[in-house]
């Protein structure tokens, strides 16, 4: 799927990697369809293009061993067109590499908040729209922290940045007018060892995703909680605090992924989310349910 | 007669759509939306995930979700009181206004 085969409120969306404002349930739910699909085929396009970058270097590489053996065995031409071949073809590889689709969208965090709507989708009033502010950009730049020393502990320097990105934010308003929401924050921690190597440097970078994942339940008016949900107490944190006067029961719970050649692209699933609006909605007086 | 099937997962609630039949295994009425057709008669979408033969779809698929969080997280909603201490009155700190 390409990007002018989406839906005008898609294609927007992928435009601007950003998807906000009030939804209704069906156009939400048709517009997160359009994403998943389009960032999967780009995600997909983006793993081909990469084969057939290595495919062309091993090509090159073997045209110029093989086009400087012809040579030695006195046909100059042919030797040179082969090397010369086997370095166009090379060229053009990297040409075509460094103008991937400029934006790729987070496959597995469309994925999750689509799989979220699916299956709460019954659960909300008809009549009202989804609260959505989510940020598809990713740890740009932009969300670069300040650079962060570390202890040595026998490198020549360690130092992190952390990637602040706050990039999830969903209202849904419940049939029994209980409102919940979600947030995601995720950290992308980098963290950059040096190491003295003969008179320079040597970098080496680790790569962590911290994710945060904040559930709350908040009640139509003055409410006694009385379920007690399962809560990971390695994970999970569950607590009730004050907001406009109401106790709005909060649950957040962390994830984290670990990479060693780049930032890490995964995200909870769905279910995750679900499984705690779940518990949260368990903690509703008898009547409510 | 209305179809018995329950919708929704958070807050459940009786379809009551007109029933046109019912489901060859368990027995309630189901509309014609909550039927689904299979080698051993019309089933309700739970049937359907159980028995042998069933297509699935998004009902079939929406109950499968829900089973498994009844299984995982313990009962109709109701949980264990073991983990009582992890729940603890914050009203000062940490609760970060949310309006999106
Ligand atoms: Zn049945
Ligand atoms: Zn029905």
């Amino acid at each position: 799927m390409r990007l002018h085969d989406l839906s005008p409120a898609a294609r927007q969306a992928a435009e601007m990697q950003a998807i906000r404002g009030e939804w209704e349930h069906a156009a939400f739910d048709q517009l997160l369809k359009e994403l998943v699909t389009y960032a999967t085929g780009m995600n997909n396009q983006l793993a081909l293009l990469k084969r057939w970058m290595i495919a062309a270097i091993v090509v090159a590489v073997w045209c110029v061993i093989a086009g400087l053996k012809v040579i030695d065995n006195g046909e100059g031409a042919m030797g040179a067109a082969i090397l010369v071949g086997g370095i166009a073809h090379l060229i053009v590889s990297v040409v075509f590499w460094r103008r991937p689709p400029k934006k790729a969208l987070p496959k597995d965090a469309l994925a999750m908040v689509q799989q979220l709507f699916r299956q709460v989708r019954q659960d909300l009033d008809a009549k009202v729209t989804v609260r959505v502010n989510v940020d598809l950009s990713g740890p740009t730049e932009a969300k670069r922290g300040e650079r962060q020393e570390l202890p040595a502990r026998g490198f020549a320097s360690r130092h992190q940045f952390v990637y602040a990105d706050p990039w999830c934010q969903l209202r849904l308003q419940l049939r029994d007018g209980y409102t919940l929401t979600l947030r995601q924050l995720d950290q992308h921690v980098e963290v950059r060892r040096l190491k003295r190597k003969g008179t320079g440097y040597k970098t080496k970078t680790k790569y962590k995703k911290i994710c945060r994942l904040t559930a709350t339940i908040v009640p139509p008016g003055p409410v006694e909680w009385v379920g007690q949900p399962w809560v990971d107490p390695t994970w999970e944190r569950l607590r009730v605090a004050k907001k406009k006067g109401l106790d709005v029961a909060v649950l957040d719970r962390w994830f984290v992924y670990k990479e060693k050649d780049a930032k890490p692209k995964q995200n909870p699933s769905g279910d995750e989310a679900v499984g705690m609006l779940y518990r949260l909605c368990s903690m509703r007086p008898v009547e409510a349910r | 007669m209305r179809c018995q099937w329950q919708t929704g997962l958070l807050v459940p609630q009786p379809c009551e759509g007109m029933a046109a039949g019912g489901c060859a295994h368990c027995g309630r009425s189901l509309c014609m939306e909550h039927t689904v057709m299979g080698p051993s008669g019309p089933a309700c979408p739970s049937c359907a995930n159980t028995q042998q033969g069933y297509e699935q779809n998004e009902e079939t698929e929406l109950e499968a979700t829900r089973s498994s969080y009844y299984t995982q997280y313990g009962g109709a909603g109701y949980f264990s009181g073991r983990d009582r201490k992890s729940v603890e009155k914050e009203t000062t700190e940490g609760y970060d206004e949310f309006e999106t």
